[in-house]
């Protein structure tokens, strides 16, 4: 498998890892160590990962005994949710349906607007950064906020 | 009641794009990982390339150089154990060794071979047999002859001259240290030699030292057999 491939597979396949980490975390910093350790796991036996079926399914498995493994080292007394874990399982791409439903909704949105909030909720920028690149005001940029809130509350009321 | 659904699921959405985010940050931190594991991998099979590549071509260049360059120094070994052979019929013989640095003679003009292998032979006492005195005669004049063109360059002359211990032989010993370091061995021959074969042993003991350049002078001079004979005669 040539390190595009397994680019690929990984892109592909990180959120789903990431969930299952935190599902088993509850930390986001330390779910993130955990799916990089099970992605170095999985480069290494990248060979196994070509004849494999659903590589899909051997990266959350991978995922998912690394971030017992470092729950064990981390915190040995704390019991595994396996509720979260099921739910992690399941959901699969609960997370990007919902990321492409704001999408649709942010793109009607005006221009700046767009920018404000994808800078803000996207990017996790600073007022200051935002401002900045923006080249508007604070005051500005809260009333911009603002307006496309009100703006996305409409098309939720309209959609209901 | 209906606001409050409407802000939630306003809510998670701006979490939705907030936790996508992340996730594009994520996912190029592990690209990134990606790249130094697949360039980790690729630079020991680059260097161990380079290695073989060096390796071999070194084993190359010595072999070439083996076979293009002979050593010339073998005719020495035969020179050397010559050496050896000499220096053991000098030994056994009652020499005198004339010494001259450059112009100057250091210590005397005649110093008799006192080596330890000599010592126990007597000199003979020719003065009252006309015959042998005469013949004595003709074979150091034929020595003398022999040897009075021979010229030796020592290049261990100053290391000769320092283990003369005798103070005073310092300033002769300073000025042949500054003089160059040319001496003149001066061999007659013995009392002894009065027989055929001890004859044969000096010419051939002559003709090997005319035949011997200074490079034979020097390597002679490392035969541990060789150097305390010069430095007792001395």
């Amino acid at each position: 498998m040539s390190p595009e491939e397994f680019k690929h597979i990984i892109v592909r396949q990180q959120p789903a890892m990431q969930r299952m980490a935190e599902a088993v975390l509850h930390d986001a910093v330390l779910a993130e160590d955990a799916v990089q350790e099970a992605m170095i796991q999985l480069w290494q036996q990248r060979a196994q990962l070509d004849m494999e079926r659903n590589p899909e399914a051997l990266c959350i498995t991978m995922t998912k005994r690394r971030s017992i493994d470092l729950l064990r080292k981390q915190r040995p007394s704390q019991p595994i949710d396996q509720e979260a874990l099921a739910v992690a399982e399941t959901v699969d791409d609960y997370l990007e349906a919902r990321y492409q439903s704001a999408m649709r909704m942010v793109k009607r949105l005006p221009t700046l607007q767009q920018k404000a909030l994808l800078l803000k909720y996207e990017e996790e920028k600073s007022t200051e950064e935002i401002t900045k690149e923006l080249d508007i005001s604070p005051s500005n940029l809260y009333t911009t906020l603002s307006r496309a809130y009100a703006a996305l509350r409409e098309m939720l009321r309209k959609d209901r | 009641m209906k606001d409050n659904m409407i802000d939630n699921e306003l809510q998670e959405l701006l979490n939705a794009v907030t936790e996508h985010g992340r996730n594009q940050r994520r996912q190029q931190k592990l690209l990134a990982k990606i790249d130094e594991l697949a360039a980790a991998e690729e630079s020991p099979k680059r260097s161990r390339r380079t290695f073989w590549w060096a390796a071999t071509t070194g084993i190359a260049a010595s072999l070439l150089l083996i076979l293009t360059i002979r050593p010339k120094e073998q005719p020495l070994v035969a020179n050397n154990r010559e050496a050896e052979r000499v220096q053991d019929t000098i030994l056994t013989t009652d020499s005198t060794i004339v010494k001259e640095s450059g112009k100057q003679l250091l210590h005397s003009p005649i110093q008799t071979v006192s080596s330890s292998n000599n010592s126990h032979l007597a000199k003979l006492d020719l003065s009252n047999e006309p015959e042998m005195q005469e013949e004595h005669q003709e074979v150091l004049a034929t020595a003398t002859e022999s040897t009075e063109n021979m010229t030796v360059e020592l290049p261990y002359a100053e290391d000769l001259l320092a283990d003369n211990s005798a103070d005073s032989q310092q300033d002769d010993m300073q000025s042949a240290a500054e003089q160059p370091q040319m001496v003149t061995i001066r061999a007659t021959l013995g009392t002894e030699s009065q027989n055929s074969e001890s004859l044969r042993i000096k010419n051939e003991t002559f003709a090997f030292n005319l035949a011997l350049g200074p490079k034979e002078e020097e390597d002679m001079s490392q035969n541990p057999k060789f150097k305390p004979l010069i430095v007792n005669n001395l």
